[in-house]
């Protein structure tokens, strides 16, 4: 028996002063304050017990006793452990969704939190835990600590969050923990990761850390939707390809409602009915004026077996990309090739002026003006220079005859699906490269094709006339106007994801070229994405819209979900194996502590006491 | 003691009071003193069949002539009322300022001079373990000295015991008439039974129970030692709030036990303490109208 609390001296010091007073009110107890009452004849109705000088004393002895067992509590009186080392323990929990799946008793989580508390109670005073939350990113809730506030509230504050609980990355961090911890010499290093994932082979760190794999779960049923994808069309006409899967992991027939839906309006609704591990899938076609948020979500969920588990993949977020056209103002003379190939796109909304009927004012009203030879100066618009003219933003060299490519950039927009092998041209005025220009058509005498950024606006030039070369005549013509209205268009932006997986990295276009955007979540959830070059990107965490301005003042969305059949195979988690941490866990020696049955003893004693000695009943 | 008990003010406040008797019940005073019993009186009662040995001049010979039937008319025997006051002197009742036993002596001292002035006999039989010395009967409002000087000296102390001391009462006594019981009642005997026997044996009854303020509202709190003043009996108490509310419905309950019991014997019952004037109390006794018809 060793004492954690008040020293001896102060027990003796607590117990002597109160000792003291309790004697000293018996004493003055003792002279009672003498009446003399004319008859005690209704008072013996009512005083039923008579005095007795044994009962005062025995009622004295009880308080004694009890402060005795107050101030014995205050010591802290446990039993002693046998000389067993320092522990060192880490508590990894794994936080991907599919520790969500909903089991008898709580969630994944929960049983794995009530598991972990149960764990932390097996640990000594002297003893020290650190929580991780694991999930594709790794989260430190605590550091190494004996304090068991700390470890509860870490405890509770764990949520599941994310994808991919990436176990090795937890096991490494541990082992980082323990370096820098440095416990000492001889103490017992043990990490517990709490998962529904069966321990990997290489789970193991060195020898003197002991890894406890506790697995979660148990066969669980679960209908969820594994894939939601847009892309983009123009077969027919242009617009959005919406791809919908909806799988089955279950022993037992599923039956569900498919919804897919705008804020706005019911894209499809589909009652499905799965075999056994059987898949729906289904294309929808979305016109091009269908933008914004599109979800999917499966309702009236029909389970042969079981319930649905897994509420987080029974819905599905995307963003349909804006493919609205833009004005393009075309100043030329008469190109019928660079015409054609413009108004074939279904992107552009052409305007065709020659050169005289150019103005600033024009050029404003277009998002892009393509320039045929010629050079008006500063155009407030995206601007294409073709074969420019001298005086023009872009310095010339003089004009070559048959120039030789040495190298194009396949990998810039500009230039994607573009092949310009044995391309032909008869003249040539190569452009010289500024600082800040990017060259993507190289010569030996210089840039045939640069892009440069002037402020707001993106500039090209081509440093050769089109009619000049066998450029429209290939292939490849059609292709790179199209990549230059993309490109200058802004439809870059459409081509990012539609929504991205939990735990990946959702990219956000903003052409204002900042590094920080504020977006908020489900459940007003304020999320900060980072970036540089006009993008930005955070990691989400939970399934949903992200909202953003980009100080425009228009509402855009990013969109996440959690399209992962890792976490949604609840089934095939569920066989990987059961808790035996608890097990291990009890092996350790664990200190007895007594001060609240001490406490507990004290009430008794005093409620005793009162009833026999203190009540009204005692005379 | 005899100058405390009754003192100046005491006999006028006693004179005013055999003024308001009178102006109350004067409709009643001529029949005042009659007593139940039949006899040869002046006012017819009724008739019996004659019987050999009666008194011929009480033959109804009018009834004869008209049904020829002997018939001896009865009438009310007239009687003077006798009066006994049976005071508790017991210890109990000398407790408090003024004690139990002075305001109880008071107030037999007063009742027996309005009996005394509407010429009926008292009588005043102090008890407590048992019967005391008895003042015998006497007449006449000139006696009331006597019943002064006896009240005076009458000794206050020992247990009650009621029942003990009626059954004396009732083997010395000869005549029936009015029994005025003033006590407070604490009788670790029992009323009951000695209330029973005098109104087996005849007598009207009064109950005066007479308390002191503290034992109708005590407000002791805290550690105690209550000392009995009849018995000595000493009881060491930590009076709670929960005892003091016991206390009051136990005294509660008591009182009114006794209450029912006196109306049960038909018994005036009266309640009073001792900082209610004692001539109040006299005249609540004249409200309930047994003490003077």
């Amino acid at each position: 028996m060793i004492f954690a609390g008040i020293p001896f001296a102060t027990f003796l010091t607590l117990f002597g002063a109160g000792a003291g007073a309790i004697i000293l009110i018996y004493i003055l107890r003792l002279r009672r304050r003498g009446i003399r009452i004319s008859s005690d004849f209704i008072w013996r109705r009512v005083l039923t017990r008579q005095y007795s000088f044994l009962s005062e004393l025995i009622s004295l002895l009880v308080q004694i006793l009890i402060l005795f067992l107050i101030c014995l509590a205050l010591m802290d009186p446990r039993t002693e452990l046998p000389e067993i080392e320092r522990r060192f323990v880490i508590l990894a929990f794994d936080t991907s969704l599919s520790m969500a799946a909903k089991e008898p008793g709580g969630t994944r989580l929960d049983r794995a939190k009530r598991e972990a508390g149960k764990f932390l109670d097996h640990l000594g005073p002297d003893d020290e835990a650190m929580i991780l939350a694991v999930g594709r990113r790794l989260n430190a809730l605590t550091g190494f600590t004996s304090d068991r506030v700390i470890l509860d509230r870490a405890l509770k504050s764990l949520n599941v969050s994310g994808v991919d609980g990436d176990t090795d990355i937890a096991l490494a961090y541990a082992s980082d923990a323990f370096e820098f911890r440095d416990p000492p010499e001889g103490s017992a290093k043990r990490v517990v990761v709490f998962t529904d994932r069966p321990r990997p082979e290489n789970a193991k760190l060195d020898e003197t850390v002991l890894v406890d794999w506790a697995v979660i779960g148990s066969s669980a049923s679960n209908l969820a939707i594994t894939a939601f994808d847009v892309r983009q069309t123009f077969n027919q006409a242009p617009g959005n390809e919406v791809f919908v899967r909806v799988h089955n992991y279950s022993e037992g027939e599923a039956a569900a409602t498919l919804n897919v839906y705008t804020p706005e309006k019911l894209v499809g609704r589909e009652k499905i009915k799965l075999e056994p591990g059987g898949t729906f899938s289904k294309v929808y076609f979305l016109p091009i004026d269908v933008t914004g948020r599109l979800m999917a979500g499966l309702n009236d969920i029909l389970m042969q077996r079981g319930l649905d588990a897994l509420p987080y993949d029974d819905v599905a977020f995307a963003v349909l990309p804006s493919l609205k056209p833009i004005n393009v103002l075309l100043v030329s003379s008469g190109n019928r090739y660079l015409e054609s190939a413009l108004r074939m796109n279904p992107l552009v909304r052409l305007r065709v002026v020659p050169p005289s009927g150019y103005s600033n004012g024009l050029a404003a009203s277009n998002r892009v003006v393509i320039l045929d030879c010629v050079s008006p100066g500063d155009v407030p618009a995206h601007a294409v220079y073709i074969y420019p003219a001298s005086g023009g933003p872009f310095a010339l060299a003089p004009e070559i005859e048959k120039p030789v490519l040495t190298t194009w950039e396949g990998g810039h927009p500009l230039l994607r699906y573009v092949t310009l092998n044995d391309l032909e041209i008869a003249r040539a005025r190569p452009l010289k490269i500024k600082q800040g220009d990017d060259s993507l058509i190289e010569t030996f005498d210089g840039s045939l094709l640069l892009v440069r950024q002037e402020g707001r606006y993106k500039r090209v030039a081509l440093g050769f006339d089109l009619t000049k070369s066998d450029l429209p005549l290939r292939v490849a013509f059609p292709v790179f106007v199209h990549d230059l209205i993309w490109w200058l268009g802004g439809f870059e932006a459409s081509e990012l994801p539609s929504r991205t997986p939990l735990g990946e990295r959702a990219v956000i276009a903003a052409e204002d070229n900042r590094t920080e955007l504020e977006l908020t979540g489900p459940g007003e959830l304020q999320v900060m994405a980072a970036g540089s070059d006009g993008r930005v990107g955070f990691v989400p965490q939970v399934p949903g819209f992200y909202e953003y301005d980009l100080g425009d003042s228009v509402k855009r969305w990013s969109a996440a979900a959690l399209l992962n059949p890792n976490e949604s195979d609840l089934a095939e988690i569920a066989e990987a194996g059961s808790i035996d941490v608890l097990e291990k866990a009890r092996e350790m020696p664990a200190q007895r502590v007594f001060w609240h049955w001490l406490i507990l003893a004290a009430f008794v004693l005093a409620l005793i006491d009162w009833l026999l000695f203190q009540s009204g009943k005692l005379a | 003691m005899a100058e405390e008990l009754f003192d100046d003010e005491f006999l006028k406040r006693l004179e005013y009071l055999a003024i308001v008797s009178k102006r109350i019940f004067a409709g009643k005073l001529k029949a005042q003193t009659r007593a139940k019993k039949l006899g040869w009186g002046q006012e017819f009662a009724d008739h019996r069949e004659y019987a050999p040995g009666d008194d011929l001049r009480y033959l109804d010979w009018n009834l004869y002539g008209r049904v020829g039937e002997l018939v001896t008319k009865l009438f009310q025997e007239e009687e003077n009322l006798n009066v006994y006051f049976l005071l508790d002197l017991s210890g109990s009742m000398d407790f408090g300022t003024p004690s139990k036993a002075v305001f109880a002596k008071r107030v037999a001292a007063a009742l027996s001079y309005i009996a005394l002035a509407n010429l009926d006999s008292v009588s005043i039989v102090p008890f407590s373990s048992d019967l005391g010395q008895v003042m015998p009967l006497i007449r006449g409002k000139g006696q009331i000295l006597k019943i002064f000087s006896f009240l005076q000296d009458a000794p206050v102390g020992q247990k009650t015991d009621l029942q003990k001391a009626v059954s004396s009462f009732l083997r010395q006594i000869k005549g029936k008439g009015l029994a005025v019981v003033i006590s407070d009642f604490y009788d670790d005997h029992g009323y009951e039974q000695a209330m029973k026997a005098l109104s087996l044996y005849g007598f009207d009854m009064v109950a005066i129970q007479i308390h002191h303020p503290s034992e109708a509202e005590p407000k002791y709190r805290g550690a105690f030692s209550f000392s009995d003043a009849e018995t000595s009996r000493v009881h060491h108490v930590n009076i709670t709030g929960r005892i003091l509310k016991n206390y009051l419905e136990q005294y509660r309950r008591y009182n009114e036990d006794l209450r029912r019991f006196c109306l049960g014997l038909e018994c005036t019952y009266l309640y009073t303490h001792t900082k209610v004037p004692f001539e109040e109390v006299i005249l609540e006794t004249f409200r309930y109208g047994r003490f003077v018809k």
